[in-house]
């Protein structure tokens, strides 16, 4: 599921605003890791521009096949691997957790939020851009909160953790 | 009149148009074969094209070989896109840094006690990670470890480096107990201890630390351990069935039905005493055992050796069972018939036996 709704907030000013990952949690789900067919490569993939005006940073510039080749999961945990257990449970609390975290802290995001699970801990960690210096302690209540009300919900040890960002161009992986 | 001053209108404009053509043409000719004969005459004066240069000499400071981080791979002529302005360059950022301000000589076990994910400000390593493919993405440089997802991603031993687990090892020491020293190989462990419990245990992300796999008990024994005489070792034998590996001796035991783990446990330990006490009873029936029912080849049951005594009898004139029996090329024959029931029919074994019936019946090859 893709976080960045508005990721005009990554592009520069001089660059017009991206169009990518508009439709936010259908494409991620259903795209396929057979690459051997086009279509399937084409599903994740924004046009190309000729005056490369789209900026990407290294999440979007490695396309869906590169997953597992050159970019990691955003979800960690053992459901995943041979004889997982709680596959349902664990990718629906993903989703709950996505969908919480987005609209807790709406508009700082500069990055996926991630989802790593060990034993009875959940780490969820994104990167923020804050809009200004207030922001902190705002987001410090934020975090506090969202803790305390995920672990309640999950019955789960859960911990944020937000490292900050100076600026949104930081990020800038390419321009497509 | 009209007709007339058309001819001649066109017909100069007819004229007009061929000097201007010839003219255009001849200069434009011209020119293009001065400047073509000139191109040819320094054909060679002209500079080659530029060999990509993979492995160039690496600079060197102070006797030391600078790590080249755009592995050659840098070109003077293209960059980064220019409209990308970063506002916060790399010194300023690392004016503020926490990474900056630590001592040389802290305890990194203080820094990083337990395991976390990956904070670039905490870690005073210039780690990069990220898959570039040509100049174009990030100025050919993997990606560093600020504003890096990726590193954020991957699982960090940043928490048990050296120092940590000799910490740790340090502060539950107290709690261990030294090895017994009668305790000194293997041989002795299983002479003193013959039952082997083999029990797994299952780790999973999520609110339970419950597994039902972690239930299964599996129980192991030498049947040599027991002390068992060789009836109640055979009755052993045949109640355990495929539980009994004879290529190593061992009695396995596998319990699952229970829910949990102590309870199998238990299961499996009232099985193998059961097992036990059943084969030392001997029923009044068990004495009726014939030579089909015998999980080996036994001589002395069989009917081979009334056939071995008669022709003994008639070869060697000895009426007496036991001096008949303890003759050696008698024995050499009962040794080797039973290898061959037993251990299956080899080239060795068919041998053997052909030699000692040759022995038997006193016949001499050339």
């Amino acid at each position: 599921m893709n976080t960045l709704l508005k990721v005009n907030t990554l592009c520069p000013n001089v660059l017009r605003p991206s169009i990518l990952f508009t439709n936010s949690i259908r494409t991620n789900y259903t795209f396929n890791l057979n690459t051997k067919l086009v279509k399937y490569r084409r599903a994740t993939r924004p046009k190309k521009t000729n005056d490369n005006s789209i900026s990407l940073n290294y999440e979007q510039s490695q396309f869906a096949e590169k997953i597992g080749v050159t970019k990691s999961w955003n979800s960690w945990n053992t459901s995943n691997l041979l004889e997982g257990k709680r596959q349902a449970e664990t990718s629906a609390d993903d989703l709950l957790i996505r969908k919480f975290i987005y609209g807790t802290f709406h508009g700082m995001f500069a990055s996926e939020i991630l989802i790593k699970r060990k034993f009875n801990t959940i780490n969820i960690s994104f990167l923020a851009k804050l809009p200004n210096y207030s922001y902190i302690h705002k987001t410090y209540f934020l975090v506090g909160y969202a803790e305390e009300l995920l672990s309640c919900l999950l019955k789960c040890v859960v911990k944020i953790n937000v490292q900050t960002i100076y600026h949104k161009n930081d990020l800038v992986f390419r321009t497509w | 009149m009209s007709l007339v001053s058309k001819f001649s209108r066109a017909q100069s404009s007819i004229f007009t148009i061929n000097t201007c053509v010839v003219n255009t043409f001849f200069s434009s000719h011209l020119n293009t074969k001065f400047y073509s004969t000139e191109s040819a005459e320094n054909a060679d004066e002209r500079p080659a094209k530029k060999e990509r240069v993979f492995f160039r000499e690496q600079d060197e400071v102070d006797g030391f070989k600078v790590f080249d981080v755009y592995m050659n791979k840098k070109k003077d002529e293209r960059s980064f896109d220019q409209r990308v302005k970063r506002t916060y360059p790399r010194v300023q950022r690392d004016r503020f840094a926490r990474y900056n301000r630590m001592p040389i000589d802290q305890d990194w076990t203080n820094v990083w006690p337990t395991a976390s994910p990956f904070k670039q400000t905490a870690v005073p390593l210039p780690v990069r990670q990220g898959f570039v493919k040509n100049m174009i993405e990030n100025d050919g440089l993997p990606p560093e470890k600020y504003a890096n997802v990726e590193l954020i991603k991957i699982p960090n031993f940043l928490h048990l480096t050296p120092p940590h687990i000799k910490k740790q090892c340090g502060a539950i020491k107290k709690f261990c107990t030294p090895w017994p020293k009668e305790l000194k190989t293997d041989e002795d462990c299983e002479k003193n201890f013959p039952i082997e419990i083999t029990t797994s245990t299952y780790i999973y992300d999520g609110p339970s630390v419950r597994d039902d796999r972690a239930r299964v008990v599996k129980l192991q024994i030498k049947l040599s351990s027991l002390n068992l005489d060789k009836r109640s070792n055979d009755k052993l034998i045949k109640l355990a069935e495929d539980r009994y590996d004879p290529a190593t001796d061992t009695l396995t035991l596998i319990t699952d039905r229970c829910p949990y783990r102590r309870q199998n446990e238990d299961y499996a330990n009232y099985l193998l005493t059961t097992l036990y006490y059943e084969s030392k009873q001997c029923e009044d029936w068990e004495s009726e055992i014939t030579e089909d029912d015998m999980r080996t080849f036994e001589w002395e049951k069989s009917k081979s050796k009334e056939n071995i005594l008669n022709t003994i009898r008639n070869i060697e004139k000895i009426e007496d069972e036991t001096q008949a029996v303890n003759l050696k090329q008698v024995k050499t024959y009962q040794n080797n018939l039973s290898k061959i029931f037993n251990e299956g029919e080899t080239d060795t074994n068919i041998l053997q036996y052909k030699q000692s019936v040759l022995n038997l019946l006193k016949i001499k090859t050339a």
